[in-house]
């Protein structure tokens, strides 16, 4: 147990570490920088137009009103910011590392490989108009719904919107682990990232065979839909037990996953 | 007869470049799709949930129309080679327009329009399978003429979005690295267009401020024609405007581009 604690902590050393690294090395280019944010920016009013839309139909859309839509919207403009900035980078480079033999010197530091390999690059540009947009958007709908959330349910949001984020990190590193089996897989990738747009809308505006489907075969409507169910109190048990299984399950899976990947690595292009 | 020549070989290797590719592309419209599919559920429940049987002056059969033909359309004027032109300044590639007897706006312009005649037969294809599974699905009607009026009137949107890309490639001499500006020029360029949504849910008076700009000709003015909201004398009006258009970008390329040529260095070249 106490060796466990040590290696976390250990671990969120060489995370600080990395996120000075990033930071460093991202100001180094501040015109860069500065237009990754404007650009981010576009992207942000594209997320926004949905609710935008909403509220100018005054559209109960899937029995959720204009303000609840928004709540969702500003919810999936913070999970936006989390996985760009904490994994998307790391996950999309993964296919290029391998190719290239970068692995080599990663496995022999006194580090997790996987840790190494998915962690070690912190992007600031994009983030930072999400996590603005994200909370404004959350604030404003919140008070126009007047929205009176008990402790339980905002503790419910917060650790739902981690462990949404949590299995985006594994559902998205799986694809990008074929490399180690397949050279071309920018297309799969492609594909599968492409799926996080499906939570640019709440789940419900689906049939029912396709909710099902995008919760419990490929569980991208985990991410954004139940913590917002859970604040709004529309989170079943079963789907409850389902939001936090699902995350620990993946990431144990994937983790498995990584282990079997890794001895195929053969330093290729090193 | 010798000029012709050259750039029908520049089209024709560009038709053999992108069959290498195709498979590439394909992928891409796979994975776009789920924009469509995104746009056609949540169209669907706002019309379900909505009172009113028409919303910013469509009806749902409509809207639907113009949200999956918005996605395909994306596609079919989409450009890529403002990343290569940043490349070819970067490292020093434009020399060779110097010393070869051929333009540089007609060997991108030929270039252009071989890749996209391969690319846009598949387009074409696919949106006609597209349109027959939402008639025939979700019961939402069109008219056959106005899809024909439509394709004769898209090669002009694809003309304004090769210009545009073209002059706005010209930051490149001032940029080092224009990838930013591009991808967020992309996504002003598509939200202008009404690529994403019909420009009347901005409200009637920026729909219709916007449509003094070049935007609105690429996307919105040919699907307004296609859902059958633009007709007549109209259509002909909309053509003439995307006409002066292509000729307005033509004016200013020549403008830009000799200036920008000025701060070329051929750094790695």
């Amino acid at each position: 147990m106490k060796a466990t604690f040590k290696e976390i902590i250990k671990h969120l050393r060489v995370y600080r570490l990395f996120a000075k690294n990033s930071l460093m090395q991202q100001l180094e280019y501040r015109a860069n920088f500065i237009i990754g944010i404007i650009t981010e920016c576009t992207w942000l009013c594209t997320k926004l137009l949905y609710a935008f839309i909403v509220h100018r139909t005054d559209s109960h859309v899937g029995g959720l009103t204009p303000d609840q839509v928004t709540l969702f919207v500003g919810t999936f403009i913070i999970l936006t910011a989390i996985y760009t900035g904490i994994f998307m980078n790391n996950l999309g480079s993964i296919p290029w590392r391998v190719r290239q033999g970068e692995l080599d010197l990663m496995l022999v530091k006194p580090i997790s490989t996987q840790f190494h390999l998915t962690m070690r690059e912190v992007e600031y540009a994009i983030p930072i108009p999400n996590i603005i947009g994200g909370i404004i958007t959350i604030a404003v709908s919140w008070s126009r719904m007047g929205l009176q959330a008990g402790f339980v349910n905002i503790t419910a949001y917060i650790y739902l919107i981690i462990s949404g984020a949590a299995l985006a990190y594994s559902f998205f590193l799986i694809p990008c682990l074929l490399t180690f089996w397949i050279v071309k897989i920018r297309a799969l990738v492609e594909i599968v990232y492409n799926l996080w747009d499906f939570n640019s809308m709440p789940m419900q505006i689906y049939g029912k065979f396709m909710q099902r489907l995008g919760i419990f075969l490929v569980p991208v409507f985990v991410i954004a839909n139940f913590p917002v169910m859970a604040l709004f109190e529309n989170l079943s048990p079963l789907l409850l037990a389902w939001g936090v299984v699902v995350p620990l399950l993946l990431f144990f899976s994937v983790r498995k996953l990584f282990n079997i990947a890794i001895k195929r690595y053969s330093s290729a292009g090193g | 007869m010798k000029i012709i020549k050259k750039y029908i070989t520049v089209y024709t290797l560009a038709i053999q470049g992108a069959m290498e590719y195709k498979t590439d592309f394909l992928i891409s419209l796979v994975s776009g799709g789920f924009t469509i599919i995104i746009q056609f559920f949540l169209w669907t429940a706002i019309y379900g949930g909505s009172a009113e049987a028409e919303l910013f002056g469509y009806d749902y059969g409509q809207m639907v129309i113009y949200v999956v033909m918005a996605g395909i359309m994306g596609k079919y004027v989409s450009t890529w080679f403002e990343y290569e032109i940043m490349e070819d300044i970067m490292e020093g590639n434009l020399n060779r327009f110097f010393v070869q007897p051929i333009g540089h706006l007609g060997f991108r312009a030929f270039g252009f329009f071989g890749v996209k005649t391969l690319e846009n037969s598949m387009v074409i294809i696919i949106s006609a399978i597209l349109l027959w599974v939402i008639s025939s699905t979700a019961g939402v009607t069109f008219s056959l003429i106005n899809l024909l009026i439509l394709l004769l009137i898209a090669p002009f949107s694809l003309m304004i979005s090769f210009m545009l890309s073209y002059c706005l490639s010209v930051a490149n001499f001032w940029l080092t690295w224009g990838w930013g500006v591009f991808n967020g020029a992309r996504v002003i360029t598509t939200i202008l267009s009404g690529g994403i949504f019909p420009l009347a849910v901005f409200g009637d008076r920026i729909a219709s401020a916007l449509m003094f700009l070049p935007f609105p000709y690429i996307v919105y003015f040919p699907l307004n024609v296609a859902v059958g909201n633009i007709a007549g004398l109209d259509i002909l009006f909309g053509v003439s405007m995307q006409i002066m258009w292509i000729v307005i970008l033509f004016i200013v390329s020549q403008i830009v581009w000799p200036i920008g040529m000025k701060r070329y260095i051929a750094a790695r070249g």
